[in-house]
């Protein structure tokens, strides 16, 4: 038993890492933008099934390092212009327009979700609603090290890039007043799509590294691994990036862990009630902090 | 005349015009088909009017209504056959469904179903709307998800166990809700006479007793109560808060409590059209998971975007134009053409294209014209304000000889 717990741990920290890669997509849009970005979800599987093609296509398991890497590569490229194309489309004309028009607090949400329904179904037209099998590019035992070990590494590139660069230092301006951050003379249009990048890029390896364990790309798997990696963002603190991380270590323990009980289908409501508690208990989030508001 | 009485003759008529539909709607519709999309408009009509409440009044995002319908559909689904089969047993009614009965099964129906689904909106809700920020959507979403798969996801056969697990095995799981099992009941019973009884009924799934009488009235019920909300002291409160809510907080509308009062009522209206759907003529009697997924939650946002949010006649018109798609859709790809087109176009999913479609006009609208089709405007706005009634609005009367009216105050 004691084994089993230890195996589900390894696994939720594994799975967990994974969750982390797409729930940081979400944080640092929402830390920006005040925006749920329900096409993030969509961009995770556009890439999942960037991968699977440019891996098949570049040799499969004939060649499982090559292909792994540049298929990943060119799965993170390909992912990162989509999620540029959907900022600049769907919600670049609604900042210039302004805030004194009707409803201003739920037009970017339905973009957001329309955009989310209208990348799903195209992906259901243009590769059918089918499950395709992913290459079994390495052996079962070592998928888990190398989702774990692909994950941290993305991770501190990404601390590095947010504490470290120019381009993060901006980032961080943004998140804190976006007016001020432009009267400073930085480019928030540039900025903030280079932030949508940066997410759609993170999801992308997600996504490859989802499919390397579970092996099967279909056009709704992002609903579900969207909504969890959502709720690690909120569990972690919304718009705070070690919080996401923290938040889908937790998501993934707590869902292998489920798995060990006779609930194992219960794993999502046991997930969607942790956030009911954090919203009930800690709206913030277990690293937020809470902002002063001002009127 | 005075008020009270013209407010009764209407609400008389109306009743009647219920009864008169249902006996007479099969001869006014001959179509069955038409009959069915009627209906089906009307129930959406529904979901859309409650869900206008939270999104288009209140300014907040649910995106996960059919959860709400999902609950009161089950709800009202497992209530109604649980009554059918007391009153087959202890009244010695027939197996089909009878009008006189629906007067006693459907208000239980329909109570239990909308305070279900309110509960589950108090639960939902409450933590959600507490905080500033989206967390509405993303709750309501997960929730509906999560409503879905449980259902659907439960073991069913005898190796279901008791407990949660075991309750979850009678809904059905994936094939659906039929009402309960009789075999179940009759091992529970020890009385002969029930036991001989039980072994005649035949089980027609959930029973249908919502005929046009109780959806067209449930319809007419929930527009007036949607309407006269809008323009109540309540609404105008709710439309404070959605356009400035410090403000509204500081003249005091406590917006919690607001909000998350608009989010219980629009979660019951869901309810009821749940309850509705489930005992609802349309030759499905069995309530299936897969009829409550985002698709349908997706829809009900498209009928109040696109009609204009917080207008309730911009909600009836979404409800009847998004249902009336829906159906062409299914119509279309029953022809021929249709499925010759499938075969050398393998991947071609219609459906999926109009949702596409319909996704790309909710982006393109949110673009150019954020408040919808009709924004907030209501289609018979003008039509209150006119003191006289006109009186051209009865076609049947003789047009060729116009009678000379005795006084015209409005022609001087």
């Amino acid at each position: 038993m004691a084994m089993k717990i230890l195996s589900a741990l390894i696994t939720g920290l594994a799975q967990g890492s994974m969750i982390a890669l797409i729930a940081l997509g979400y944080t640092m849009v929402y830390g920006i933008l005040k925006l749920i970005n329900f096409a993030h979800s969509e961009v995770f599987m556009m890439g999942a099934y960037a991968g699977l093609f440019l891996i098949g296509a570049l040799g499969g398991e004939s060649s499982p390092l090559f292909a792994g890497v540049v298929g990943t590569l060119g799965a993170m490229c390909l992912a990162g212009a989509l999620g540029v194309v959907v900022e600049r489309i769907a919600y670049a004309p609604l900042r210039s327009r302004g805030k004194n028009r009707a409803n201003t607090r739920i037009t970017p949400l339905v973009t957001a979700l329309g955009m989310s329904v209208l990348l799903q179904n195209m992906a259901q037209l243009l590769f059918t609603a089918q499950y395709r099998g992913y290459p079994k590019l390495l052996p079962i035992q070592h998928t888990r090290k190398v989702i774990f070990i692909t994950a941290i590494t993305v991770m501190i590139g990404l601390q590095y890039l947010v504490h470290r660069t120019w381009t993060g230092k901006a980032m961080r301006a943004l998140s804190t007043n976006v007016e001020a951050a432009r009267l400073m003379g930085i480019r928030t249009g540039r900025i903030i799509s280079l932030t949508f990048l940066t997410g759609s890029t993170l999801a992308a390896v997600g996504a490859v590294l989802y499919c390397l364990d579970q092996s099967q790309a279909y056009p709704t798997m992002g609903v579900v691994i969207g909504t969890r990696a959502f709720v690690a963002a909120v569990i972690g603190g919304i718009g705070n990036i070690p919080g996401a991380m923290l938040g889908g270590v937790l998501i993934g323990v707590i869902g292998e862990l489920t798995k060990l009980t006779p609930y194992s289908g219960l794993q999502d409501v046991l997930i969607f009630t942790a956030l009911i508690g954090v919203l009930l208990v800690r709206p913030t989030g277990l690293l937020g902090k809470a902002g002063i508001e001002k009127v | 005349m005075p008020r009270t009485l013209r407010r009764a003759i209407v609400t008389l008529a109306l009743i009647g015009l219920m009864i008169a539909l249902e006996f007479g709607f099969e001869r006014v519709v001959t179509d069955a088909a038409w009959r069915q999309l009627a209906l089906a408009a009307m129930v959406n009509i529904i979901v859309a009017l409650s869900l206008n409440v939270i999104n288009g009044m209140a300014g907040q995002f649910s995106i996960g209504h059919a959860g709400f319908v999902g609950v009161g559909a089950y709800t009202g689904a497992v209530v109604a056959s649980n009554i059918h089969i007391w009153l087959f047993i202890h009244h010695r009614t027939e197996s089909a469904p009878l009008f006189q009965n629906s007067f006693l099964v459907m208000p239980i129906v329909l109570l239990s179903a909308g305070a279900m689904a309110g509960i589950f909106g108090f639960v939902v809700g409450l933590p959600s709307l507490r905080l500033k920020g989206d967390y509405l959507a993303i709750v309501t979403l997960g929730f509906a998800e999560i409503f879905r798969l449980v259902i659907a996801t439960a073991q069913t056969g005898g190796d279901a166990g008791g407990g949660i697990s075991g309750a979850l095995a009678t809904l059905g799981g994936q094939n659906g809700y039929g009402g309960p099992d009789v075999r179940t009941i009759l091992t529970t019973v020890t009385d002969p006479e029930v036991t001989a009884r039980l072994n005649t009924y035949e089980n027609g799934g959930v029973p249908q007793y919502a005929g046009p009488f109780w959806i067209f009235g449930a319809v007419v019920v929930v527009a007036l109560i949607a309407w006269r909300l809008k323009f109540s002291g309540w609404g105008r409160a709710l439309r404070a808060l959605r356009e400035d809510e410090i403000a509204s907080a500081a003249v005091g509308v406590d917006p919690t409590r607001y909000k998350v009062t608009s989010f219980v009522i629009a979660a019951v209206g869901a309810g009821v059209a749940g309850g509705l759907l489930a005992s609802m003529r349309d030759g499905n009697p069995t309530i299936q998971p897969d009829q409550f997924t985002f698709n349908t939650s997706f829809d009900a946002i498209t009928m109040v975007i696109l009609g204009g949010s917080g207008s309730v006649t911009g909600a009836i018109f979404g409800g009847v134009f998004v249902t009336f798609t829906v159906k062409m859709i299914e119509q279309l790809q029953g022809l021929e053409s249709v499925q010759a087109l499938k075969v050398q176009f393998p991947s071609l999913d219609l459906n999926a294209l109009r949702m596409v479609v319909y996704a790309a006009v909710l982006i393109t609208l949110m673009i150019l014209r954020p408040e919808g089709l009709f924004g907030e405007r209501e289609l018979f706005k003008k039509a209150r304000t006119k003191k006289s009634p006109s009186s051209n609005d009865t076609p049947d009367k003789p047009v060729a000889t116009p009678v000379p009216e005795p006084a015209k105050p409005e022609a001087t």
